[in-house]
């Protein structure tokens, strides 16, 4: 096991300088571009609540251009504390404005910060060609790159959980009062960023907890201390703040939808999904390095991939639907790869020079491969003309009564471009959601009834949405006139 | 079995449990969804051997209505030989035994061909490292969902590449041993391989190549008796083959028409897109493990050999790039190469787990890992193959075919160059040329009006214009108007329109 103290070699430098350069380069990449390249609901959210944020503390901005920000930003609910959101603000307004390519500098930037700690530890766990490699996936992995420049808590929460494993890690090595006290504050950050990262980081405090003994660790005040503070300020802030809130996403994100654990079906998606983010070779090639690693670095990440089963077994929805839910796994995986790539490594040493290129080679493909890939993504993706199309639509969409909508990310980009506020109809994937949960969708008439009773206007921009749902087009078509009908939209009035 | 040969599946009696279990869920899996008409993968290709298998089987049942066996047998014959047709043959055989032209019999027989070729990459892994690496490229080779659509479909490919495989291990086992025996053994297989398919040649003649060459040297290869058997047994039977298909019977000479496109190669798109083919079927993360695996070989004989196919498969592409582009099944022989590279990969990975982790919890772990991983494949498998039912497709072709008096001439644009029409609706016909194919067509050479006033002047020499691609019909405005305004519509609907040319 190498010692950080261990001074890298010029090679090994090198290569590092290279990665972090291709890595922030990647990232980098269509700047520009609008973030709706990736899960557009939830960076829009954050761009939202970041704007409110920003206009809040903008005391020379136009009022009503303020208040307006701030009563948007009202009316979205708070998942987590707004961290990211907060910093992003606080950069807007040292830069003069609000410029959503902030955002994405900054978790790129946490990114590769997460990488280097990531580094670290895995030369910790293994060796430092074992860390570059993990390293190498941790940066290039095509999932990774697209998640790791989004606008959501997510990527900051990942790199939370890298720092928060390396404290442990320290912990267990050491036994001392300070990595106690970092593992226990930087745990309780990862999981105030977001609390799905309460999983990993409890199911390898577990790990870590066990690997020394647990009759030992009964009566060590340092243990007591960790958990203290692991678990009181994320607490303090989602059972205490906002109780109904946490409540409410138990109930509607796990007890109602458990029951998919029972499927069979469940576990084969989930695990497509993964093989299609991760590849699943090399999540099985994962396990295995889990196994053939040392005895400590084996318990911790053992405790990692076990809090990421109960995560997935507890939000099983999510497990198959949403790919940053799994944003997590990957500095896991890349850990657990490291001792794979360690055996490599050590194999490859014992080659000919001509087949060491030859690895060369194949290393260099296996991480240009992946960022030709993206890059080819990114630049099939255009949304520049995005903005100007909704703020369009927000100045056409009357202010004289409330507006319903069938609409994009839950009427987000209406609201981050067009400034304007509305009600959702429920898209087809939310009905579904809502069978799968025992609700019941069948009653149309009274449905409509009650979520229009206080609208005068209803406006759809996803109309292919509204194809899906024949009974909804037939009543809007059937009873209400057509006020405005344009590209990609149609408002109906529903006081004619 | 020395215990050098499996350090991480101990006892002995859990390497074997694990591979017959293996062998038996792959087996499974493709006998699921059997009697489904070969539609669901390459028809063309699959009907051309039913045609053919047909043909061979009516022309021995002796109790088949004349006017059938006429066209089973002019079927057949219609079938430009690009290969001998030995599954075809089998298939007839197996027609006879079961008591009817049953299509699951060839789906059944290209199935078992294929797992026999992945035995083969199993014992491999003990010339190349352990027979542990082997039961990893076992099942790979099994649960790869490419590899479980292609070999349970109708066509040599399978038998070809399961030929390689076993070709490959008697040649590495003949370096192991290098007796005349196994030298004998390696030479036949080789010899079998390389006239089941010539393109076989690609890949086991740049493995012996690249085996002789690294592991023994030229000099003192040309000094040897068994190379020299090794060599003559490999190319004798396809030789022979040759001289009579080119030369004697000429029943081979339109084999290399539309075969070699060069052009291709000078595009950089085309490396892209192969890629794309490749790494789409065998997945980008596999193929760079089996590269690496390539490397660790220590023996030089034997990453002569493995490098050697791999090299071959270069070759292979590159010469075939239209149809590399455009026929994922050319990609099959690679996946024989990545199964047998990651046996390498394998076998070390195993073996350093059996020395650090000794416990049972371990290698029942990577065993849940296998099978977890193999059911989870196959269970893709079985959905789609469930979802996609072509056994109503039979019954349309015979309602094509009743409209059409017997003894016609007819032009057909059809799906499967027409094959489905001729094999359900027992209605010979020759094809329309789709946009592909005359695309295919100006690629090697022939101006594009050229290929279309060849497929007008056709027209008047049939009795019967049948179009079941009513779509692509329409959108071909040329054409539809030009037989509107000439010929007489016997019956059109959504799904197929008739025109009788006499008329």
């Amino acid at each position: 096991m190498e010692k950080q103290s261990t001074p890298l070699s010029m090679p090994v430098r090198l290569v590092l300088v290279i990665f972090f350069l291709l890595g922030l380069g990647i990232r980098l990449y269509d700047l520009s571009d609008p973030p709706l390249d990736f899960h557009p609901t939830r960076q829009l959210h954050s761009a939202i609540v970041a704007r409110g944020i920003y206009y809040a503390m903008a005391p020379d901005s136009d009022l009503s251009t303020r208040d307006q920000a701030v009563s948007l930003k009202a009316t979205i609910g708070a998942f987590e504390p707004p961290i990211i959101e907060t910093i992003t603000a606080f950069v807007y307004k040292a830069m003069g404005g609000e410029n959503l390519a902030i955002p994405r500098i900054i978790n790129s930037l946490i990114w590769l910060g997460g990488g280097m700690v990531l580094f670290a530890l895995s030369r910790r766990m293994a060796s430092t060609t074992g860390a570059v490699f993990a390293l190498g996936y941790y940066l290039f992995l095509p999932f990774g790159v697209q998640a790791s420049r989004s606008f959501q808590p997510d990527p900051l929460m990942t790199v939370g959980v890298i720092v928060s494993i390396f404290a442990f890690y320290r912990w267990s090595e050491e036994r001392s009062w300070k990595w106690a006290i970092l593992a226990g504050l930087l745990s309780a950050f990862a999981v105030l960023v977001k609390i799905m990262a309460a999983y990993l980081i409890a199911g390898m405090a577990v790990a870590a907890v066990l690997y020394a003994g647990l009759r030992p660790n009964w009566r060590n005040p340092q243990v007591w201390a960790m958990a203290a503070l692991m678990i009181v300020p994320p607490a303090g802030y989602y059972l205490f703040r906002d109780p109904g809130s946490s409540a409410d996403y138990l109930a509607g994100w796990t007890l109602a939808l458990i029951h998919l654990i029972t499927d069979p079906g469940f576990y084969i998606r989930w695990l497509s999904f993964l093989s299609y983010l991760m590849s699943l070779a090399l999540i099985f090639l994962g396990l295995v390095g889990v196994l053939i690693a040392k005895s400590l670095p084996r318990a911790l990440l053992m405790g990692l991939w076990i809090g990421y089963i109960l995560y997935g077994l507890t939000l099983p929805y999510q497990m198959y639907t949403h790919d940053y839910y799994h944003i997590q796994l990957i500095p896991v995986l890349a850990l657990s790869l490291a001792p794979m790539a360690d055996l490599l490594f050590e194999k490859l040493n014992q080659l000919q020079r001509r087949w060491r290129i030859l690895f060369v080679v194949i290393a260099l493909a296996a991480i240009f491969y992946p960022l030709w890939t993206v890059r080819s993504t990114l630049a099939a993706q255009d949304y520049h003309h995005e903005p100007a199309y909704w703020a369009a639509l927000g100045e056409q969409t009357p202010d004289d009564g409330n507006v319903i909508a069938l609409t994009q990310d839950y009427g987000f980009r209406l609201m981050y471009y067009g400034w304007t506020h509305v009600s959702l109809w429920p898209s087809g994937i939310e009905r579904d959601l809502t069978e799968l949960r025992g609700g019941d969708t069948s009653k149309f008439e009274s449905d409509f009834a009650e979520r229009t009773a206080d609208k005068r206007y209803f406006l759809i921009t996803a109309l292919s949405q509204l194809a899906q749902q024949p009974a909804l087009q037939t009543m809007l078509d059937e009873n209400y006139p057509v006020i405005a009908r344009g590209d990609g939209y149609v408002l109906y009035d529903l006081v004619p | 079995m020395n215990d050098q040969t499996s350090l991480f599946f101990q006892p002995r009696w859990l390497l074997w449990l694990v591979v017959i279990l293996a062998v038996t869920f792959g087996l499974g899996i493709r006998a699921y969804d059997l009697t489904d008409p070969p539609l669901d993968f390459h028809a063309t290709r699959q009907l051309r051997s039913a045609i053919i298998a047909r043909g061979m089987y009516y022309a021995n049942l002796g109790d088949a209505p004349a006017w059938q066996r006429e066209r089973a047998i002019q079927g057949m014959e219609a079938e430009a030989p690009i290969e001998p047709p030995i599954l075809e043959r089998l298939s007839a055989w197996g027609y006879s035994l079961v008591g009817g032209e049953h299509l699951w019999v060839p789906r059944l027989l290209s199935a078992l061909f294929w797992i026999s070729g992945a035995m083969a990459v199993f014992l491999l892994g003990r010339e190349f490292g352990t027979f542990d690496g082997g039961v990893v490229a076992l099942f790979y080779i099994l649960f790869l969902p490419y590899s479980i659509y292609a070999s349970r479909s109708f066509q040599p490919d399978p038998l070809m590449v399961a030929s390689i495989a076993w070709a490959m291990w008697a040649a590495a086992r003949w370096y192991r041993l290098r007796t005349i025996k196994s030298a004998l053994l390696a030479g036949l297989l080789a010899g079998v391989s390389l006239y089941i398919k010539t393109v076989a040649v690609f890949f086991v003649g740049s493995g012996l190549v690249g085996l002789v060459l690294a592991g023994i040297g030229l000099r003192k290869a040309l000094r040897d008796r068994q190379v020299w058997t090794l060599g003559v047994l490999t190319i004798l039977p396809t030789t022979l083959f040759y001289i009579n298909g080119l030369w004697i019977s000429g029943v081979l000479r339109q084999q290399f028409q539309y075969r070699f496109f060069p052009d291709l190669l000078r595009d950089p798109a085309f490396y892209i897109r192969w890629q794309e083919m490749a790494t789409n079927i065998c997945g980008f993360g596999t193929l760079l493990a089996a590269l690496i695996g390539l490397l660790l070989l220590r023996d030089s004989g034997k990453r002569g050999l493995l490098a050697g196919m791999w090299l071959g498969y270069v070759a292979y592409s590159m010469t075939f790039a239209y149809h590399t582009l455009t026929h994922d099944y050319y990609q099959l022989p690679l996946i024989l190469i990545i199964a047998a590279s990651l046996t390498v990969l394998a076998s070390e990975i195993l073996t350093r787990m059996a020395l650090v982790e000794q416990s049972i919890w371990a290698r029942l772990l990577v065993i849940v890992i296998l099978f977890g991983g193999a059911a989870f494949k196959a269970w893709d498998v079985r959905v789609n193959l469930a979802r996609d039912d072509y056994r109503g497709d039979a019954a349309f072709w015979q309602e094509v075919g009743e409209w059409i008096p017997p003894d016609s001439n007819v032009l057909a644009m059809s799906q499967a160059y027409g094959q489905a029409l001729y094999f359900f609706g027992w209605v010979p016909n020759d094809p329309w040329l789709s946009q592909g194919d005359i695309d295919m067509r100006v690629l090697a050479g022939t101006p594009e009006e050229e290929v279309l006033q060849a497929q007008y002047d056709m027209i008047p020499k049939y009795d019967y214009f049948v179009t079941t691609q009513v779509g692509e019909f329409r959108a071909d405005a040329r054409l539809s108007e030009f037989l509107y305004a000439n010929y007489a519509v016997v019956v059109e609907n959504n799904s197929f329109i008739i025109f009788n040319l006499r008329k």
